[in-house]
C-alpha cells in the first residue's frame, strides 16, 4: 500500500512538471500573427530610413552612455584578417576604417581614401589617402600602412604563405606614392568587384599585437576581452569624422546561445540583440524595438548533382516543384525570409534576378517522378545539427516530400564532421546548408556552382553557366554583368542545380531608449551610429 | 609513507599518459578538420593548405606525439587554434569559475546531507526517515541539468533574485550568484552522500561496541557523535571522493545551462572546433583534478581509521571493497 502511494507521489509530481513546462511553452508561441505585424512596420521605418541615404536620424541624439550587446559566439582572432567567424567581424568591426564605406543602401563612399580611380578595364585602381587620421596607438596613417594592410591580407609579405583575405589573392602590386599619397593597387586579372574588397581594414605598419589588442582608425578603442566573457570598447574621441561616436562605453556580452539571452533579455540586461527569432518577440515587445534586414544569407536544400538519383535532372525538377518554400519561410524563420527561385538573394541589389517564378506543383512533380520511372524514392538529407534553422528546415523538407511519394531521413551531424564529410569530402545525397556572402560581390555566393570552384560542393557542372561566370568576371560594363548574373541565375533555375529555399531575415532587438541602429547588407554591428533618445 | 606516495605518483603518470594518448586517438578518429572549421564553408584552398601546415595537422601520429610531449615537458600546453592564444591562458581564466563551482556544490553536499543522514538514521523505518529518504531519491531521479531549469523557472518566477552571473569563489556575491548552479549539481548528490551515511550509521548501530557503550551509560549523542558517526566516516569519505570527480564533470554541463564562463563551455566550444591543443589541456587539467582527489581520499581515510594500511595500496583497496560489499549485502539483510 505504502509502495503504491509513493509511486501515485511520484507521478504526481512529474505530472505537475510537465503541466508546468508546457504552459510556459504555449505563452511563448501564441499571438505570431501579431508579431509580424509589427515587424512589418518597423520594415517600412527602416527602409525611409535607407532611402534618405544618411546615418543621422531624426530624433536629437544624445551624447554619451553605455551600451550592452549581446552577442551568441565566442570570438576567434581579434586581427582583421585572421578574424574568421562572422561574430567576430561583426563586433571588431567599429575598430577600424577601410579606404571605402559599404553604405546601408549598397553603395560605397569615400573613407580612409579621400577619392578613388580605376582603369577602363578593372586593373588598376588608386586611392587618394586622407591625411591627419590616427591610430588608436596616437601614430598617424601613413601610405606605408596602407601599402602594408593591403599587402599582408593580399598575402604579398615575405613570411606568408596565402592571402590572408581570399578575395585579395587577385592582387599583382601594391605601390605607395607619399608625395601624391596615393597608392595604386595592380590587379592579375580585371575584377570589377574589387573595390567592394576595400572595405578591408586598414591596420599600422609592423604592429605584432593585433590579435589580442586590435588597433584601428575606428570610432571605437578596444579596451578589454576576457574569453568566454566579453569584449569592452570606448569612443575614440580623436576619431577623424566630423563628428565621434555618440556612445562612451560598448560591451558585447557573451552568451553561448540565443534562447539562453532571451532570459537576460527579459531581465533588460542586454540593450542590444541582434540574433533575435520572432517567435520570442511577443515576450519582449514592452522593453524592445525590432529591427528586421536581410541577412547575408542564401539557405539551399543542396544536392549532390554526382549521386543518383540527383544525377538526374528529371528528379532535381520534381524536387524543385514539390517544395512549398512559403509554407516552410512561415514554420522555419516565423514569415522572417523571402523566398528564393536561385542561388542569389536581394541583398545583392541588381544582381538579384526578381524575375524568376516559382515551380510549385507537387501534382505535377509526383507525376513526373512516375513517368521517369522512380517508385518510392528514398533520399537522405544530412544537416549540420549546430544550426536550428537547418535542422527544421529538413524536418518541413521530409513531411512534404511525403506528399510526392518520396522518403526522406533527416540525419543531423555535428558542424565540423559536416564541413569534412559534406562540404568537404562531397559524400552526402543532399544536405541544407546557407551560404553566406562577406561582401556584396555576386561572384562570392555564385563561385559555388562554378564547375572548376573548390567550392563546388553540390557538384554542379554546366559549361554555360562556367562561360557566363568566366565573363562576368572581367566583364566592367556594370549593366552587363548584371545582365550576366542574371542569366545564371536562370540557368540555376532552369537546371535545377538544386532547391533554392530563401534569404532568411535577422532581426535586431533595441530597447527603446536606443536610437540610430542601423543595418547593413554587409553583416555588422555599427555602433557608431546608435545613441541614447 | 614516502614509498605509497612514490607509488601513487607513479600511477598517476601512467593514467595520465594513458588519457594523453586516448585523446590523440580520439582526435585522429572523429571527422573534422580545425583549419576548415576556423576559416569556414567561403575560405579558399591555399588558405586552408597553409592553415594546416601551420597547425601541422597534417603530420604523422607518432611526430604529433613528440612534438606534443617535448612542450609539455617544458610546461607548455600550446596555442589554442579556435581562439588564437596560449592554452594556459584560456584554462587560467576559466578554472576559477569551475573550481568555486565545484567547491561550493560540495560544500552544500556535505551541509545538507550530514544533517539529514544523522536524522534519518535516528530512528530507521520511521515516518522522518521515509520522508527524507523519498525527498532525497527523487532529486536523485533528476538530472542535473533538467534541475538547473526547474531551479531557473522557479527562481525567475518567483523573483527572489537570485541571477547566475560571472565571477569566483573571491568575487563579493559569489554565494548567492552561484547558489542556483551550485544547488543543481549539489542536490542529486546530497542523496547519495546521504544515503551512504545513513546506512553506514545504521551498520554501525548494530555493532558490539555501541551496545557496550551504551552499556557504559553513554548519552545517545555522545555515542553517535563520537563512536558511530566516526567509524561511518570511512565508506562515506569514499563515497565524497566519487561524488566529488562526478562535482567536476557536473559543472561541466551545468556551465552550459548557466552561461558561465568555466572550462566545461570551455571544453565544448575546444571540441566543436576541433582545437586539440585546448581539449588536451583542460582533460590532463580534469584528469589530475580527479587523480588527486582520490589521493586525498586514501589519506584522509587512514587518518580517520589507521586500521587502513596506507604501505599495502592492494591490501587497503581490497579492504574497501569488502567493506562495501559487505554494506550491500547488510543492506539487503536489513531490507529483509
Amino acid at each position: 500500500m505504502a509502495k503504491h502511494k509513493k509511486i501515485m507521489q511520484k507521478v504526481l509530481i512529474i505530472l505537475s512538471l510537465v503541466l508546468f513546462l508546457t504552459a510556459c511553452g504555449k505563452k511563448d508561441a501564441e499571438k505570431d500573427t501579431k508579431n509580424t505585424e509589427q515587424t512589418d512596420q518597423i520594415v517600412s521605418e527602416d527602409d525611409a530610413k535607407k532611402d534618405d541615404g544618411s546615418l543621422e536620424e531624426q530624433a536629437e541624439p544624445q551624447q554619451g552612455g553605455s551600451v550592452i550587446v549581446g552577442i551568441t559566439q565566442e570570438l576567434d582572432s581579434l586581427d582583421p584578417y585572421l578574424a574568421a567567424a562572422a561574430g567576430t567581424k561583426e563586433v571588431i568591426y567599429n575598430f577600424f576604417d577601410g579606404l571605402v564605406k559599404l553604405m546601408p543602401d549598397g553603395t560605397f563612399e569615400p573613407a580612409l581614401a579621400e577619392s578613388f580611380n580605376f582603369s577602363d578595364d578593372a586593373t588598376e585602381f588608386t586611392f587618394k589617402i586622407r591625411t591627419g587620421v590616427k591610430f588608436h596607438n596616437d601614430t598617424e596613417l601613413t601610405i606605408d600602412d596602407v601599402v602594408y594592410s593591403l599587402q599582408r591580407a593580399a598575402g604579398m609579405l615575405p613570411d606568408s604563405k596565402a592571402a590572408l583575405i581570399p578575395q585579395l589573392a587577385i592582387i599583382e602590386s601594391v605601390s605607395g606614392d607619399a608625395e601624391a599619397g596615393t597608392v595604386t593597387v595592380k590587379l592579375k586579372e580585371s575584377d570589377a568587384d574589387f573595390i567592394t574588397y576595400m572595405t578591408l581594414a586598414i591596420i599600422p605598419q609592423d604592429y605584432t599585437e593585433q590579435a589580442q589588442k586590435p588597433i584601428g582608425t575606428g570610432p571605437f578603442i578596444f579596451t578589454e576581452y576576457k574569453t568566454q566573457q566579453h569584449l569592452k570598447m570606448k569612443r575614440n574621441a580623436d576619431y577623424w569624422r566630423d563628428r565621434t561616436a555618440y556612445l562612451d562605453e560598448v560591451t558585447f556580452m557573451i552568451v553561448s546561445d540565443a534562447d539562453a539571452a532571451i532570459m537576460d533579455l527579459q531581465e533588460g540586461n542586454f540593450d542590444i540583440f541582434p540574433y533575435l527569432t520572432m517567435d520570442k518577440a511577443e515576450l519582449l515587445k514592452d522593453k524592445y524595438d525590432f529591427i528586421a534586414a536581410d541577412s547575408n544569407m542564401v539557405q539551399i536544400w543542396g544536392l549532390n548533382n554526382q549521386r543518383a538519383p540527383f544525377d538526374d535532372p528529371v528528379v532535381r525538377k520534381a524536387l524543385n516543384m514539390a517544395v512549398d518554400k512559403q509554407m516552410l519561410i512561415d514554420a522555419v524563420t516565423f514569415g522572417e525570409g523571402r523566398a528564393l527561385e536561385s542561388g542569389m538573394a536581394p541583398p545583392m541589389q541588381d544582381y538579384y534576378n526578381a524575375d524568376l517564378a516559382s515551380q510549385y506543383n507537387p501534382e505535377e512533380a509526383k507525376k513526373m517522378l512516375e513517368e521517369a520511372g522512380y517508385q518510392d524514392l528514398k533520399i537522405e538529407i544530412t544537416v549540420p545539427g549546430d544550426y536550428v534553422i537547418h535542422v527544421q528546415t529538413a524536418e518541413v523538407l521530409a513531411a512534404q516530400l511525403e506528399q510526392i511519394g518520396v522518403t526522406a531521413e533527416v540525419k543531423t551531424v555535428d558542424w565540423g564532421t559536416w564541413l569534412s564529410d559534406v562540404y568537404m569530402g562531397r559524400n552526402y545525397d543532399s544536405t541544407v546548408i546557407a551560404l553566406t556572402f562577406d561582401y556584396v560581390a555576386p561572384a562570392t555566393v555564385l563561385r559555388h556552382y562554378y564547375s572548376k570552384s573548390d567550392n563546388n560542393f553540390i557538384n554542379f557542372v554546366n559549361t554555360e553557366f562556367d562561360e557566363l561566370y568566366e565573363s562576368a568576371l572581367s566583364e566592367t560594363d556594370h549593366a552587363k554583368r548584371v545582365e550576366l548574373y542574371h542569366q545564371m541565375q536562370k540557368i540555376l533555375q532552369d537546371d535545377a542545380a538544386s532547391v533554392f529555399l530563401q534569404n532568411p531575415g535577422t532581426q535586431t532587438a533595441v530597447i527603446k531608449t536606443l536610437g540610430g541602429y542601423t543595418t547593413y547588407p554587409q553583416y555588422v554591428q555599427d555602433m557608431y551610429t546608435v545613441y541614447y533618445k | 609513507m614516502a614509498r605509497y606516495i612514490l607509488q601513487k605518483a607513479g600511477q598517476m603518470l601512467i593514467t595520465l599518459l594513458l588519457i594523453v594518448f586516448i585523446v590523440f586517438i580520439m582526435f585522429e578518429l572523429i571527422p573534422g578538420n580545425p583549419a576548415r572549421i576556423m576559416l569556414g564553408m567561403n575560405a579558399s584552398q591555399e588558405q586552408i593548405t597553409a592553415l594546416e601546415l601551420e597547425l601541422g595537422i597534417n603530420e604523422p601520429l607518432p611526430l604529433k606525439i613528440k612534438n606534443y610531449f617535448a612542450g609539455l615537458i617544458q610546461g607548455d600546453l600550446g596555442r589554442s587554434i579556435r581562439f588564437d592564444k596560449p592554452v594556459g591562458e584560456l584554462i587560467g581564466a576559466a578554472a576559477p569559475t569551475t573550481f568555486s563551482l565545484a567547491i561550493y556544490a560540495f560544500i552544500l553536499i556535505i551541509v545538507l546531507s550530514v544533517p539529514l543522514a544523522l536524522l534519518a538514521a535516528r530512528k530507521q523505518g520511521s515516518f522522518f526517515d521515509n520522508s527524507i529518504r523519498f525527498v532525497t531519491e527523487t532529486t536523485l531521479a533528476i538530472p542535473p541539468f533538467f534541475m538547473a531549469i526547474i531551479l531557473m523557472l522557479i527562481f525567475r518566477t518567483t523573483q527572489l533574485g537570485l541571477s547566475s552571473g560571472q565571477g569566483n569563489l573571491a568575487s563579493p556575491g559569489f554565494l548567492r550568484q552561484f547558489l542556483m548552479p551550485a544547488l543543481a549539481i549539489a542536490l542529486s548528490r546530497v542523496a547519495m552522500a546521504m544515503e551512504f551515511l545513513r546506512d553506514a550509521i545504521i551498520e554501525q548501530k548494530r555493532m558490539f561496541y555501541t551496545r557496550a557503550a551504551v552499556g557504559k551509560g553513554a548519552t545517545k549523542s555522545r555515542i553517535l557523535f563520537f563512536h558511530i558517526f566516526r567509524n561511518s566516516l570511512v565508506p562515506f569519505v569514499t563515497v565524497l571522493g566519487l561524488i566529488l570527480a562526478e562535482v567536476f564533470g557536473g559543472s561541466i554541463i551545468i556551465e552550459q545551462v548557466f552561461l558561465l564562463p568555466g572550462l566545461g563551455r570551455l571544453l565544448v566550444t575546444a571540441v566543436e572546433a576541433r582545437d586539440f591543443p585546448l581539449t588536451q589541456g583542460i582533460i590532463i587539467l580534469i584528469a589530475i583534478v580527479v587523480i588527486v582527489v582520490n589521493f586525498l581520499v586514501d589519506l584522509i581515510n587512514q587518518f580517520i581509521d589507521p586500521r587502513i594500511r596506507l604501505s599495502d595500496v592492494k591490501s587497503e583497496k581490497s579492504n574497501l571493497w569488502t567493506q562495501l560489499s559487505y554494506k550491500l549485502k547488510f543492506r539487503k539483510d536489513i531490507k529483509r
